[in-house]
């Protein structure tokens, strides 16, 4: 769902190459090798929970984790539109936040005015991304961008992925494995910082996690054990795992590259693991 | 109505409407235009296969309810939602009012995890 919000771009440098994990509920693995950095994840939350942020620095912690943007579903109960902002009054039953909408620079410009104008009316249910603010001890949101709710089970599965986040976050806070069925990759890969699982271990029960099959499983373990910098080629895969045959080998490459898992190095007969 | 918004409005499900009583809380449930008072001062929300609850209007309903409709009210002591606010839901997609209850139920079952105090 979040893959296609859309203008994410938008989002600047903040995000590095990272790309959005499901959920925003894993950094990305640049963030788990340095041990101060930004969090770059979009934590879903509630207007309960943004009340209950404190101020940190710059950023601002909620419970054990540092946020800096979040996402929230809500209902549109007062919209007040200036001439430089829009600012919405969003309630989501658990309590309500302002969140200010920036006209965006580009409505100077012809042809672009439409961008920034749809003003949400009240009692519209909306998606919003935004960036933690705080003004005059009061935490208000900066809406990075804001579309209608269409389907209404978004309201439902936002308050799961709210109540998820809180458990996931509060159970590494205790250090315990106690999330042997976790689907999400990104659960065990901030579990083994803390220990307990082999590394082969995590990467076989996270691979089979993200919806690959036995065929495709294989052929990205063999890709992402291999250190040759030129990537592992075709030939090579074919010789390891003898019981496939060349069509599946193929057919899980172009699966595999267009997830993202691999990329083509030397040629088109060569490939490297991303992660 | 902005006194309404100053404080939360759970959601809740039919079950824990006696826990709340005299509080302000949100429900969602189905209304068949059957299930609607003649004089329009009440109707019925179906809020899940076998539960219905009764909405007291404070001014008489004016236009016909259908379908999902999520109602912010004052819970009575005969369990009854005093409506002070309703809002149609118009989904694209199916609503599915049984994982809405679900969820529900297990924000409440799970309190410590709806808050990060």
């Amino acid at each position: 769902m979040f893959q296609n919000s859309g203008g994410m771009q938008d989002f600047g440098g903040d995000f590095g190459g990272g790309g959005f994990q499901v959920g925003g509920f894993g950094s990305p693995a640049v963030g788990d090798r340095q041990k101060k950095i930004r969090s770059q994840n979009i934590v879903p939350v509630t207007a309960q929970n943004v009340s209950e942020m404190i101020p940190d620095d710059s950023a601002f912690r909620l419970g054990d984790n540092d946020v800096s943007h979040v996402t929230l579903v809500g209902t549109v109960i007062h919209s007040e539109k200036s001439q430089t902002c829009t600012t919405y009054k969003i309630d989501d039953t658990t309590g309500t936040v302002i969140v200010k909408h920036w006209n965006s620079l580009d409505s100077e410009d012809d042809g672009m005015e439409g961008e920034e104008s749809p003003v949400y009316e009240q009692g519209s249910t909306v998606r919003v991304f935004a960036q933690v603010r705080s003004f005059q001890k009061i935490v208000t949101l900066n809406a990075l961008h804001i579309r209608p709710v269409e389907d209404l089970n978004e309201i439902t599965v936002h308050m799961l992925e709210c109540i998820k986040f809180n458990m996931v976050s509060k159970a590494k806070k205790n250090q315990k494995p106690s999330f042997p069925n976790q689907s999400s990759n990104a659960g065990f890969s901030q579990f083994s910082s803390g220990g307990g699982f082999a590394g082969n271990q995590m990467n076989q029960s996270s691979a089979m996690n993200m919806g690959m099959n036995a065929v495709q499983t294989q052929v990205w373990q063999l890709i992402e054990g291999s250190t040759d910098p030129g990537g592992m080629s075709i030939t090579e895969i074919r010789s390891t795992l003898k019981g496939l045959n060349l069509n599946r080998i193929k057919e899980a490459l172009d699966f595999l590259s267009n997830e993202g898992h691999i990329y083509s190095t030397v040629d088109d007969e060569h490939f490297k693991s991303t992660s | 109505m902005d006194e309404l918004y100053a404080t939360p409005r759970p959601r809740v499900t039919a079950s824990m409407l006696p826990k709340y009583v005299g509080n302000n809380v949100t429900m969602v449930g189905l209304v068949d235009s059957g299930d609607i008072a003649s004089d329009g001062n009440s109707f019925r929300l179906k809020v899940d296969d076998k539960t219905a609850v009764t909405v007291v209007m404070n001014t008489p309903l004016n236009e016909l309810l259908e379908d999902v409709v999520e109602v912010t009210g004052t819970v009575n002591n005969q369990s009854h939602l005093q409506c002070i606010t309703y809002r149609k839901i118009t989904s694209t997609v199916e609503f599915s009012l049984d994982n809405y209850n679900k969820t529900v139920e297990l924000a409440h079952s799970h309190p410590e995890y709806c808050t990060y105090k």
